[in-house]
């Protein structure tokens, strides 16, 4: 953390939930990680009896974390966490209290009437990682059961990364193959390890209307048979790529750009 | 001398959306989760992902040594009720 803000902002860290923790703990020391399992906190219900708390992590220690690079499952800067007494954050009236929470201390006028953003976001689609070499990560994601998809093109970044699936999201993992490409220089600045993500949106023209307003800056939109996105560069956001995708289609299909 | 640090976690989902797949660690969880992104202030968060990202970052609930803001993400989709968010610590070291 505090690395990614010396250096003017970036990712500090990336948490894969699963489920039970204990599985992942066992498959971890399988692999030959050394974990551990940090307490949690302590709640109590509403009759006033302890529970566990809502979540609990299940981590890398420091000294096997050498063995997988920065932002690739097993090593650092990714942490695993199972979600637990969490029924509160199922209750549907949960969205409908955090819309009402938005329109009543986030106040934009950019934003439509029932979105939570002016961007139209959705979900988190991915995380781009750079890494010393991509068919390296990939062997190790899949060591922890990740299995390794797609390949593709980004232009915005000048590289071709791989895919590796992380339940209903994607690892992105990319090296700088290109010594004049945005990444490289990204790396040449900050490193290695995760610099940025993707979301998805209902309305791509809307989202890109609004960034574009937003940085006073004009983006290329790329489409592919199963997306349309556009990519926001780190040095405009402080330290982070941030990519914007419309779904046209199921997801798991790319391409290139 | 105050060093203050944000952080911004961005949460992609639904506990409720158990991902369904060939055995892995992620088992009956969702997978990919959270993003958590440091910058150097609240007004930088604010700035990068208001303004500029055009993301709606809550102010949260501020403790001793923390305090929240929280970027949330959820479908308009009742059936995949996704729900995240992103949430920015703040802490303050002397």
């Amino acid at each position: 953390m505090p690395d990614a803000i010396a250096s003017g902002g970036g990712i500090a860290g990336i948490n894969v939930n699963v489920s039970p923790v204990d599985a992942a703990a066992d498959l971890m020391r399988r692999v030959g990680l050394k974990v551990y399992l940090p307490p949690s906190v302590t709640t109590r219900d509403a009759s006033g009896k302890e529970q566990p708390g809502p979540w609990q992590f299940v981590l890398p220690e420091a000294q096997t974390e050498a063995e997988f690079p920065k932002g690739v499952p097993g090593g650092p800067g990714v942490g695993f966490l199972e979600y637990r007494n969490n029924a509160s954050r199922r209750d549907p009236a949960r969205y409908e209290t955090l819309r009402a929470r938005i329109e009543r201390e986030v106040p934009d006028s950019r934003r439509a009437p029932g979105e939570l953003h002016a961007n139209t976001a959705r979900q988190l689609l991915s995380v781009l990682v750079s890494v010393p070499n991509v068919a390296d990560a990939v062997r190790q994601s899949e060591r922890l059961g990740f299995a390794a998809g797609e390949e593709r093109y980004v232009k915005d970044l000048g590289e071709k990364g791989r895919e590796v699936k992380c339940g209903i999201g994607t690892f992105v993992f990319f090296e700088a193959a290109n010594p004049r490409g945005a990444l490289s220089a990204y790396i040449k600045q900050k490193g290695l390890g995760p610099f940025g993500f993707s979301v998805s949106v209902a309305d791509l023209k809307t989202a890109q209307r609004v960034v574009e307003q937003g940085t006073n800056r004009k983006f290329a939109t790329r489409k592919l048979a199963s997306r349309s996105s556009f990519m926001v560069p780190a040095a405009f956001i402080g330290g982070t790529f941030v990519e914007f995708v419309q779904q046209v289609a199921p997801r798991g299909s790319s391409g290139t750009d | 001398m105050c060093f203050v640090k944000w952080t911004l976690v961005l949460f992609s989902t639904a506990e409720a959306f158990a991902f369904q797949g060939h055995p892995s660690i992620v088992g009956d969880g969702i997978g990919l989760d959270q993003i958590m992104i440091g910058l150097p202030g609240d007004i930088q968060a604010e700035d990068v992902f208001g303004k500029r990202l055009g993301f709606s970052v809550l102010p949260g609930t501020p403790s001793r040594k923390t305090a929240y803001s929280r970027l949330s993400f959820r479908s308009l989709q009742p059936t995949l009720s996704y729900c995240g968010n992103i949430k920015s610590r703040t802490d303050r070291r002397v």
